[in-house]
């Protein structure tokens, strides 16, 4: 059985898009074979704005920037559920998956999802893995992004209805994997046992 | 104020849509389907609505005469507000940002900051202060995106950006086997959204022979209907989710050591769930197991301390 991830598969999207920086495809490289890589100064940002949505919802901490954007999604995201990992298993084209994926915050059938980014135009995340792959993990009928862009808190909606199944994307990423010789890293560092 | 879901009353819901396609589909003739309307025509496209189809229309030449139109009877007597199109909308608030602040009028960036403030202030008034349906019409522009074309609002600055957070519809209106669609599903083409029971490609009724433009409202009250029908399913879902919750919180309030927490997984996972609260309660679970220096034991199939 081979785990995948949004996370692996976005950056194999990202990776061989058109409008990838230079490098996108050594990070999905590293990504693949499990090797760390350098953070990026915008992957840091990220990371300390959602840190502090998440510390004023756990403990009332107030934040030391973006007050009000971390204020207004706190309230959003208040009562849920904050890093629900998900696990599934999938069966596509006789081979055994475990699709795995960490919610920021799980609230009456709603998955919410923190962005802290630089850019933002409406429908940024509509080709996105992350809310196909979350849809399959969790029984949710709506996944909200909840986007900060340094000037004003937006939401991208996404229903069940309107999603297409993860499964087509995954197979694409195996005939890539298998064209580009990249099966290999793939089996060597993704395996995982069937009793996961 | 606190409301408990079996409390909401969404009868006097007001909606915000987004209409977006080429010109010449009958954008404007559709957005004025909707319940009593009152047309801010930026855009001088009133003259190409069949005069059947016209309603009480503001045209305007500067920004201030359409906040002036905002005080009249005429707007107050209206259910629906449209606005055709945002994209024109934006070009007549210029002049306006300019001389609201300094820097508005030198630098480009400060002025779209200023209008992207006062179409959100804007659109709030409308949906919130003064209780109408607001319709926004929007040409489309094309993009390349890899392989495929997407079809974006035609809006200068980013103002386009937030228009959608507040809607509850946005379609895109395309012509297919010579019959007038309206998507409100995204795509790999168009950005839409739907919500209430609305999704997927609707038609777009033909008005001739006299056929009354009602679309919108039609659609609206559907939409009602189906928040009514959607709040009596979801409540007997949420009234179960809420019990689960209950139950599944004490629970895990019990959760003192390695002996509770394994108490507690059993007691998870036998309970009725309802919604996500299966998994927001693992999600809490192993949260408390952490906090706690717990572990999970595949073996022995229970929670052991780190450090034991």
């Amino acid at each position: 059985m081979y785990k995948i991830t949004h996370s692996l598969l976005s950056s194999w999207q990202y990776a061989t898009s058109e409008d990838a920086r230079e490098g996108a495809f050594d990070d999905f490289l590293c990504t693949l074979r499990g090797e760390p890589f350098e953070p990026t100064e915008a992957m840091l940002k990220g990371r300390r704005f959602e840190e502090a949505v998440n510390r004023l919802v756990a403990d009332g901490a107030p934040p030391i920037e973006d007050n009000d954007a971390v204020v207004d999604i706190a309230k959003i995201v208040q009562g849920g559920a904050p890093q629900v990992r998900g696990e599934k298993g999938l069966l596509i084209n006789g081979q055994k998956f475990l699709l795995v994926g960490v919610a920021d915050y799980l609230k009456a059938g709603t998955i919410y999802d923190i962005k802290r980014t630089s850019r933002y135009e409406y429908g940024k995340y509509q080709d996105s893995t992350q809310h196909p792959a979350y849809f399959e993990l969790f029984p949710a009928s709506a996944f909200v992004y909840l986007i900060f862009d340094g000037y004003r808190v937006y939401q991208e909606t996404y229903y069940r209805a309107d999603t297409p199944s993860i499964e087509q994307t995954i197979i694409q990423f195996i005939d890539f994997l298998r064209a580009s010789d990249l099966m290999p890293d793939y089996i060597e560092h993704w395996s995982v046992s069937d009793e996961v | 104020m606190i409301t408990k879901p079996a409390e909401m009353d969404f009868s006097q819901k007001k909606y915000v849509m987004i209409i977006a396609g080429a010109p010449g589909l009958g954008k404007t003739t559709l957005a004025l389907s909707a319940p009593n309307p009152f047309l801010f025509d930026v855009d001088n496209g009133i003259e190409r609505v069949s005069a059947e189809h016209r309603c009480v229309t503001s045209n305007v030449q500067k920004y201030e005469e359409l906040l002036a139109d905002m005080q009249s009877p005429e707007y107050n007597a209206a259910e629906t507000i449209v606005i055709d199109t945002g994209g024109s909308l934006v070009q007549l608030m210029k002049d306006w940002a300019k001389k609201q602040d300094k820097r508005a009028a030198t630098n480009g960036m400060a002025m779209f900051g200023v209008i992207k403030q006062e179409f959100d202030r804007l659109t709030y008034q409308i949906r919130n202060v003064d209780k109408k349906n607001t319709v926004i019409v929007f040409h489309t522009t094309e993009q390349s995106k890899g392989d495929n074309i997407q079809v974006r609002l035609s809006c200068e600055g980013s103002s386009k950006d937030i228009v959608w957070t507040p809607a509850d519809f946005g379609a895109y209106m395309f012509i297919e086997n010579g019959k007038r669609k309206l998507g409100f599903s995204p795509t790999e083409e168009y950005f839409a959204k739907g919500s209430y029971g609305v999704h997927g490609v609707w038609d777009v009724p033909d008005l001739s022979g006299g056929k009354k433009n009602d679309f919108l409202t039609n659609l609206f009250a559907q939409a009602g209907e189906s928040l009514v029908n959607e709040l009596d399913v979801y409540a007997k879902d949420r009234e179960a989710y809420a019990a689960a919750m209950e139950e599944g919180n004490a629970i895990l309030a019990s959760i003192k050591d390695a002996e509770t927490a394994t108490a507690a997984v059993p007691a998870l996972r036998d309970m009725s769930h309802a919604l996500t609260s299966k998994d927001e309660l693992v999600g809490k679970l192993r949260s408390a197991c952490k906090e706690l220096g717990l572990t999970w034991d595949k073996g022995a199939k229970a929670y052991v301390q780190n450090n034991a």
